[in-house]
C-alpha cells in the first residue's frame, strides 16, 4: 500500500509558478528591476534609510536582492501590497494596478517556490495533547492531567512556527513527560486517577478550631449514616462490629469497597444503586443558613458570597459522605426536588440595593431556581500544579412548590465524584446584611453560629438515584487485569499503540521494553515507561508534508487538519479521498462533521483570539464579580468555539463572524450580556431578535475579557486586534517610547477628545489613524463584553454599533482573505510564505462568487495543501 | 524515509527564528572556564513598571531621602543608586520587559549568548544550595530569566509554587536514579546517533539536571514556621514571595532568585480605583499619579521590609540586592533613565548616588553595573556584559 501511494512532491502546489524556464530568465531579470524601480520611488521614503516604518528596510533588503534570508520581511511587504494597503490611502502616490502586479510577481520568482518552505514540523502542544487524549480515549473536558503546554514554550510558538525544532526545550520535555506519566499511570487496573499531591493547608487558629468542630459534627453524620446503612442491610453484622474501631476514612473505605463488591465489573448490565441521602439532623446547627434539613428532605438555599468560591455540595464521595468515587460507567441520575421560598425575594426590603444584592439583580426572581449537576474532574493549568476542580455535567431548573423528579444520563472513564450546587449566581447576603450570616467569634473566639435572619430561595432534595446502565468503551491500551499482565500482554499492547499512532514498526521499540525488563522492571512498568518515551521520539514528535510513505503522510494530514492523531475513519477516508474515490468536497465534510474537529476549532479559536490570556488578564474580583460568580471561564472559550464551528459546519459566510443574527450562548452568558428568556445549560444557538447589541467574536466575552488588562477595557489593542484580523490590516508594534502628552492637552478628557488630541503626533498618527476609528467604537464594550450602560446612552451605543458595523461592511473579501491566513497558518504550523499568500488569493477567487464562506475555504486550503493524486 | 534518520539540521537555515536562540551546545562553550563558588548571594528585583522619578529621585542629587528611598534608611549606608542609568540596547515598551536583566532585546540586534544576569551566575557558578537558583514572577507565565541557551525560564507564579520549590520535597533518590537509568536506555535505544542535534542536546541538558538533582536528593528542606494565605492578587501577595526569598536565603535554600514584579490588572488599595496599568500611562494627571504612588509606595513598603530585614538578620552583607525599576519613565514605558537601587553585597556604597549620564551621554550603562555585580559574585575575569565592555569597579569595590 506504501509503495502505490508514494507522492513525490504531494505539496508543491501545481499551480503555482515553479523555477522560471531559461528562456524567460531575461524577461524575469527585466520584471526585477522594474520592481526595484518601483520599490525605490513608491516605497523608500518611509521604509528605508532615515524611516524604517513598521520595522522594514527596504534599502537594506533590496541591497541584498530579494533573498530568501529576509523572507519574512518580504511576506509582509507581499501581504499589505496584496491586500492593498500599501502605500496608504493617504499618499499622494499610489500603485497602479500594473505596478502592484510588478512588484507581486518579483517577489513571487524570488520566493514564491514552494520548495523553499519546509513542510516537516514538530507537532503542536495542542496537537500532543489532543493525540494523547484520543489515543487513551480521555475526555479532556473532564479530565485534563496535561495541562496548558503552551505554557512551557516560548511565546513565538503560539500559534505557528512549530515548525521549528527550537520549540523543544527542557522545560517542555518535562512537561511533556509530566503529562504522558500521570496517564499512564493512571492507566491500571482499579487505578484512581490521581487527584494531586495532598497538601497541608495553611490554616489559621481559628480555622483550625472550626474543622476541628465540623470534623466531629460530620463523624456523628457518618454515624447516623452507618445506622441507617445497617439497617438497609449494606453493613453486615460483622461490618458494624469492627466499624467502632474505624477512623472515618476507614469507614470510607470500607463503604466504597461495599458499593464495588456490588457493583458488576463488566459486561452488560442494569443495576440501581439507591443511595441514601438523609443527612444527621445535628448538621443543621453548624451549616444553618446554607443547608436545611428535615426528615425527608435536605435543602440547599441560594446563597454565596463574591469573595469565595462556588463550591459544590457532594452527593457521592468527597468531604462526609458516604462514598468516596463512583467506579467508571454510565449512571442515570434521578434527583426528587421541589424549590421554595421564592416568596422570599419580594420581601426584602427595598433599601439601599438590597433587593438586587438577595436576588443577584432580580435573577432569583426571573428564573426558577437553577440546580447544576457536578463531577470532581482532574484538571490541570500546568503539569507542576494539578488541581481538581469541579466540572458541570449537567443543570435542571427546579419548579416551584411541586415535588418531581429530575433526570440525567451521565457517563465517566474514570472514577468520579458528583456534586450538585444551588447557582443562580451569587445572592450577596453579606452585602445585603451588613455581617456574616453564618459565623462569628465570641469574646473567647470560639466559633458562635448565627441563624440567617431570613428564609432564602431553597431547592428540597427529597431523593437521589443512581442507576448504573453500562459500561463505558475503555480504548485498546488500558490494562484490565495488572496482576496477569505480562511480556506478551505488553508487547501486544505496544504493537496497538503503534498501529492507532501510525508509526512505523520500528524494533528498537522492542528493544527498549526488553532492556526496562532486563534492568528489572515488572511487565507493567516497562509497558508504561516503553509508551511514556515513545511518546517522545522524533517518530511520534515530528510530523512532515514530504514523507514517502503513506503512514507519513496520514499523520501529517490528521495532524493538520484534525489536529490529533489518525482515527481509523479518517485514514479510510484520506485514503479514499487521495485516490480520487471521494472529492473533495466530501472529504471536507467529513473533517468538519469529525468528532475531532471540534478540537481543531477549539484551539484555532483559544489562540486567534488568545483566550488564554484571560488568565494573565484575571478580571478585577470586584468589578467583573459575574466572572467569578458564575466560573464564567469555561464558557467564554465554549462560545467562541462554537460560533466558530457552525460557521464552518453550515459552510456561513465568514462575515457574519461580526455580524450576524445568532448568538452561541447559555443561560449564564444570557445573564452577562443582558439577554433575557434563556434557559438552558449548555452554549447553543439563539436568535438574535430584532435589537441586537452583539457583533459576533469582536463582543465575546473571552474576547474582551483576554483584550482587557483586567480592571480597564482597552480600545487600542482590540482595535489592533480587529485591524490585523478581520480587516487585513497590519498595524506595526508601538514604538519604544510611548508619548502621552497630547491626551493631556485634550480640552475634555473623555476618550473621544482624548484621541483626537493625539492624532497630530506625527510619531502616533501613522498608527493611529487606522486605530482610533475602530478604537472609539469598540470602546462601547467593557472588560467582560458587556455595553458600558452607565457611560453610554442606549442612542450613542447605538451609533457606535453602527460604527462598528459600517466598518465591516462591504470588507468581505478582507475579512475572508485575514482569516484565510491565519487559518493556513493555523494548519500548517507555521508563518505565511509568499506561495501561501499566492495561495489566499487563489483561494479567495475561488471562494468569491458564493461570498466566502468558511467551509468552502476550508476545502480550499485542503485542496491546495493537500492535492488528489493524479 | 525514517525520521529519526532525518538530519534536521542540515534544513536550519530555512528555519524562521532569526537566528534568536542558541543550541543547547552554546552552553559548554560559554561554561568553558571551570565553575567558581559564588561570594555573595544575589537578588535581583524587576518592577514592571519601574517608579515615579518624583518619588524615587526627586532632584538626581545625593540625598537619598526620597519618599521611596526614605523607607530604606536603616540600611542607606549600605545602598547605592544610580542617576539616569540605562542600556540603550533594551529598546522600550512591554514588549521588551525581559530585556532589564538581559540588557538586550529579544527586537534588537542580539549578542549571544542571549542570557540573563541571574543565569550567567547559575552557570557559572558551583551549586552549594538545594535550588541553584530561583526565578519568580507574581503573574503570567513569562519570566525574567534566560538560560545560556536563551531560553526563558518558567517562573514560580504562586506563592505556593515558591514555597514548595524551596520548602517542598525533592523526589526520592530511588525515582530519580530510576528516572536517569530509562533516560539512558531512552538514550541510547530510542535517539538515533543521525536525529536531530538540537533535540539530542535538549536531552543531554536533561541528564544534566537529572544529575544535579540526584546530587541533591539527599539534602533534607528545612522546616519553616510561616504560615501564609494568598491573596490571590498578583501585588497584594509581594509580602508573602519577599518573606519565602527572605526565609530562603537564611535557610541557604537559594543563592541566586529573581523577582519579576507584574503589572496586575487590579490593585485593591484604598484610594486607588484605576488598574495599575492604566495609572501608569500618567501623563501627570494629578489622579493618576496619587493613585500610581500609593501602588508604589505599597510595593517600596515591602522591598524595603525586605532589605532592612536582611540587615537585621545579618545577612545583607553577603547579598547583593539589585532592584531594577524596569521602566525609567512608566508614562512613557521608556526603559531610559531608570531608577536602580543596588544594596548590600559589600560594595563600597556609602549612600551616595551614581551620576550615570555626563552632559546627557551615557558613561556608566546599565550592562557595567552588571559586570561589576559578577565580578563582587566571585566571576572575576569577566570583561563585560551581552557583549557591553566596561564595568564599574573603581566606584563599587
Amino acid at each position: 500500500m506504501k509503495a502505490a501511494l508514494v507522492l513525490p512532491a504531494i505539496f508543491f502546489v501545481a499551480s503555482l509558478p515553479l523555477l522560471a524556464a531559461p528562456e524567460d530568465n531575461a524577461a524575469t531579470e527585466s520584471s526585477y528591476k522594474d520592481a526595484h524601480a518601483i520599490f525605490k520611488d513608491s516605497c523608500v521614503r518611509c521604509h528605508g534609510g532615515e524611516k524604517t516604518k513598521g520595522g522594514i528596510n527596504l534599502v537594506s533588503m533590496l541591497e541584498r536582492d530579494i533573498s530568501f534570508d529576509d523572507v519574512d520581511d518580504w511576506s509582509e511587504v507581499y501581504s499589505q501590497i496584496q491586500s492593498g494597503n500599501m502605500p496608504p490611502e493617504d499618499e499622494e502616490e499610489r500603485l497602479n494596478p500594473k505596478e502592484e502586479d510588478t512588484l507581486l510577481r518579483a517577489l513571487q520568482d524570488k520566493l514564491g517556490n514552494s520548495r523553499n518552505y519546509r513542510s516537516e514540523r514538530m507537532i503542536s502542544p495542542d496537537e500532543y495533547k489532543y493525540s494523547i487524549a484520543d489515543l487513551f480515549q480521555l475526555d479532556l473536558k473532564n479530565y485534563d492531567p496535561i495541562g496548558d503546554l503552551y505554557n512551557f514554550v516560548s511565546p513565538e510558538h503560539k500559534f505557528y512556527t512549530v515548525q521549528s525544532n527550537r520549540m523543544m526545550n527542557r522545560f517542555y520535555f518535562t512537561a511533556l513527560m509530566d503529562g504522558t506519566e500521570r496517564i499512564l499511570r493512571e492507566y491500571q487496573d482499579g487505578n484512581q486517577p490521581l487527584q494531586g499531591k495532598a497538601r497541608s493547608p495553611q490554616l489559621t487558629e481559628k480555622e483550625i478550631r472550626i474543622r476541628a468542630q465540623r470534623s466531629a459534627k460530620w463523624q456523628e453524620a457518618i454515624e447516623q449514616l452507618t445506622e441507617e446503612l445497617s439497617e438497609d442491610g449494606v453493613l453486615s453484622p460483622e461490618d458494624l462490629a469492627v466499624v467502632e474501631n474505624l477512623r472515618y476514612g476507614q469507614l470510607q473505605n470500607r463503604l466504597e469497597g461495599e458499593i464495588a463488591r456490588r457493583t458488576p465489573k463488566s459486561t452488560n448490565y442494569t443495576t440501581t444503586l439507591r443511595f441514601p441521602m438523609k443527612m444527621s439532623p445535628k448538621i443543621k446547627d453548624t451549616t444553618d443558613g446554607f443547608f436545611e434539613y428535615d426528615t425527608d428532605h435536605w435543602g440547599i438555599r441560594g446563597k454565596s458570597w463574591t469573595e469565595n468560591d462556588n463550591m459544590p455540595i457532594m452527593l457521592l464521595g468527597g468531604y462526609g459522605q458516604q462514598f468516596r468515587i463512583l467506579p467508571p460507567g454510565k449512571y442515570r441520575l434521578t434527583i426528587r426536588a421541589t424549590a421554595t421560598d421564592r416568596e422570599t425575594i419580594a420581601n426584602v426590603p427595598e433599601v439601599q440595593d438590597k433587593e438586587a444584592a438577595w436576588s443577584n439583580n432580580g435573577r432569583l426572581k426571573s428564573e426558577p431556581c437553577k440546580l447544576v449537576v457536578f463531577k470532581d474532574a482532574n484538571r490541570t493549568k500546568t503539569t507542576s500544579d494539578p488541581l481538581t476542580h469541579a466540572t458541570p455535567v449537567g443543570a435542571f431548573y427546579i419548579e416551584d412548590d411541586k415535588i418531581r423528579d429530575y433526570t440525567l444520563d451521565v457517563s465517566f472513564h474514570w472514577n468520579t465524584q458528583l456534586g450538585v450546587l444551588f447557582e443562580n449566581g451569587v445572592t450577596n447576603v453579606l452585602k445585603a446584611e451588613g455581617k456574616h450570616p453564618i459565623m462569628h467569634f465570641d469574646e473567647n473566639d470560639n466559633v458562635v453560629y448565627a441563624k440567617a435572619e431570613r428564609k432564602l430561595p431553597t431547592i428540597r432534595i427529597y431523593d437521589v438515584t443512581l442507576e448504573r446502565t453500562g459500561d463505558v468503551a475503555m480504548g485498546d491500551l488500558f490494562i484490565d487485569e495488572a496482576d496477569s499482565f505480562d511480556d506478551h500482554a505488553a508487547k501486544e499492547k505496544i504493537k496497538t499503540f503503534i498501529a492507532r499512532a501510525y508509526l512505523d514498526d520500528a524494533p528498537e521499540y522492542s528493544d527498549f521494553y526488553d532492556s526496562l525488563r532486563d534492568s528489572g522492571a515488572p511487565p507493567l512498568d516497562a509497558y508504561v515507561d516503553t509508551l511514556k518515551w515513545m511518546f517522545m521520539t522524533s517518530d511520534y514528535l515530528y510530523i512532515d508534508g514530504s514523507s514517502d510513505d503513506f503512514n507519513g503522510q496520514l499523520r501529517y494530514a490528521s495532524y493538520s487538519l484534525l489536529k490529533t492523531v489518525p482515527s481509523k475513519g479518517f485514514a479510510k477516508s484520506f485514503q479514499a479521498y487521495q485516490s480520487g474515490e471521494m472529492s473533495v468536497e466530501k472529504f471536507t465534510n467529513f473533517i468538519v462533521e469529525d468528532q475531532a474537529f471540534e478540537n481543531f476549532v477549539s484551539s484555532f479559536s483559544r489562540q486567534w483570539l488568545r483566550l488564554s490570556e484571560i488568565d494573565q488578564n484575571a478580571p478585577d474580583r470586584v468589578k467583573y464579580a459575574p466572572f467569578y460568580d458564575d466560573n464564567l471561564e469555561v464558557e467564554f472559550e465554549e462560545e467562541s468555539a462554537s460560533y466558530i464551528e457552525h460557521l464552518f459546519t453550515n459552510n456561513r459566510k465568514l462575515s457574519e463572524l461580526v455580524d450576524s443574527d445568532y448568538h452561541f450562548i447559555n443561560d449564564k452568558l444570557a445573564v452577562l450580556y443582558g439577554i433575557e428568556n434563556v434557559r438552558h445549560n449548555d452554549i447553543r444557538r439563539v436568535d438574535a431578535g430584532v435589537v441586537n447589541e452583539r457583533m459576533g467574536i469582536l463582543s465575546h466575552a473571552g474576547f474582551m475579557a483576554a483584550s482587557s488588562n483586567g480592571v480597564e477595557d482597552l480600545p487600542f489593542r482590540r482595535a489592533k486586534w480587529m485591524s490585523e484580523n478581520i480587516l487585513d490590516k497590519a498595524i506595526p508594534p508601538p514604538p519604544d517610547e510611548i508619548d502621552v502628552t497630547a491626551f493631556g492637552k485634550a480640552e475634555k478628557q473623555d476618550f473621544a477628545s482624548r484621541i483626537k488630541a493625539h492624532i497630530n503626533n506625527e510619531s502616533c498618527s501613522e498608527c493611529h489613524k487606522l486605530l482610533d476609528p475602530i478604537a472609539l467604537d469598540i470602546q462601547i464594550f467593557d472588560g467582560l463584553g458587556r455595553l458600558k450602560d452607565e457611560e453610554f446612552s442606549a442612542g450613542e451605543a447605538e451609533k457606535h454599533l453602527e460604527g462598528l458595523r459600517d466598518k465591516v461592511t462591504s470588507s468581505d473579501r478582507r475579512i475572508a482573505s485575514a482569516f484565510t491566513k491565519n487559518l493556513i497558518t493555523f494548519v500548517n504550523g507555521r508563518k505565511p510564505g509568499i506561495n501561501d499568500l499566492q495561495i489566499v488569493s487563489q483561494i479567495l477567487d475561488e471562494t468569491k462568487s458564493d461570498e466566502y464562506r468558511a467551509k468552502d475555504i476550508l476545502r480550499g486550503v485542503i485542496s491546495h495543501y493537500f492535492p488528489q493524486l493524479e | 524515509m525514517n525520521r529519526r534518520n532525518f538530519t534536521k539540521a542540515a534544513l536550519l537555515p530555512l528555519l524562521s527564528t532569526g537566528g534568536l536562540l542558541a543550541p543547547p551546545q552554546a552552553k559548554a562553550a560559554a561554561t568553558g572556564t571551570s565553575l567558581v563558588s559564588l561570594k555573595k548571594k544575589v537578588v535581583l528585583v524587576s518592577v514592571n513598571l519601574g517608579f515615579l522619578p518624583q518619588n524615587f529621585s526627586p532632584d538626581n542629587d545625593n540625598s537619598l531621602n526620597s519618599r521611596y528611598l526614605e523607607k530604606f534608611a536603616p540600611v542607606h549606608k549600605k545602598m547605592t543608586i544610580f542617576n539616569d542609568i540605562e542600556q540603550p540596547e533594551r529598546l522600550g515598551g512591554h514588549r521588551n520587559h525581559h530585556s532589564v536583566f538581559t540588557c538586550q532585546s529579544k527586537f534588537g540586534k542580539v549578542q549571544t549568548p542571549f542570557v540573563s544576569l541571574d543565569q550567567l551566575l547559575a552557570a557559572r557558578s558551583l551549586q552549594v544550595t538545594r535550588q541553584k537558583f530561583s526565578s519568580i514572577c507574581t503573574a503570567s507565565r513569562e519570566g525574567m530569566s534566560f538560560n545560556m541557551n536563551g531560553l526563558p525560564i518558567p517562573p514560580l507564579s504562586s506563592p505556593q509554587a515558591l514555597n514548595d520549590y524551596l520548602f517542598g520535597q525533592s523526589s526520592s533518590l530511588e525515582s530519580l536514579e530510576s528516572k536517569k537509568k530509562t533516560l539512558l536506555t531512552f538514550r541510547e535505544k530510542l535517539v538515533s546517533p543521525k536525529s536531530d542535534q538540537y533535540y539530542r542536546d535538549v536531552i543531554e541538558e536533561n541528564m544534566e539536571v537529572l544529575e544535579s538533582d540526584i546530587k541533591w536528593a539527599s539534602v533534607k528542606p528545612p522546616k519553616i514556621d510561616y504560615r501564609f494565605s494568598s491573596t490571590r492578587n498578583p501585588t497584594m501577595d509581594l509580602p508573602i514571595y519577599l518573606d519565602l526569598m527572605k526565609l530562603g536565603l537564611q535557610k541557604d535554600q537559594s543563592n541566586i532568585m529573581v523577582l519579576d514584579i507584574k503589572n496586575s490588572g487590579a490593585v485593591p488599595l484604598d484610594g486607588v480605583s484605576l488598574g495599575y496599568h492604566a495609572n501608569s500611562h500618567h501623563n501627570n494627571e494629578q489622579s493618576k499619579l496619587t493613585e500610581l504612588g500609593l501602588i508604589e509606595d505599597f510595593i517600596t513598603d515591602k522591598l524595603a521590609d525586605f532589605v532592612n530585614g536582611l540587615e537585621k538578620m545579618n545577612l545583607l552583607d553577603d547579598t547583593i540586592v539589585l532592584i531594577a525599576g524596569n521602566m525609567g519613565d512608566p508614562s512613557l514605558h521608556s526603559m531610559k533613565d531608570m531608577s536602580v537601587l543596588l544594596a548590600g553585597g559589600g560594595f563600597k556604597h556609602e549612600g551616595r548616588r551614581i551620576p550615570c549620564k555626563d552632559k546627557g551621554a551615557l558613561i556608566h550603562p546599565l550592562a557595567e553595573l552588571y559586570t561589576t555585580i559578577l565580578h563582587q559574585s566571585g566571576m572575576e575575569g569577566l570583561d563585560g556584559f551581552a557583549g557591553i565592555p566596561g564595568n564599574m569597579d573603581d566606584l563599587l569595590l
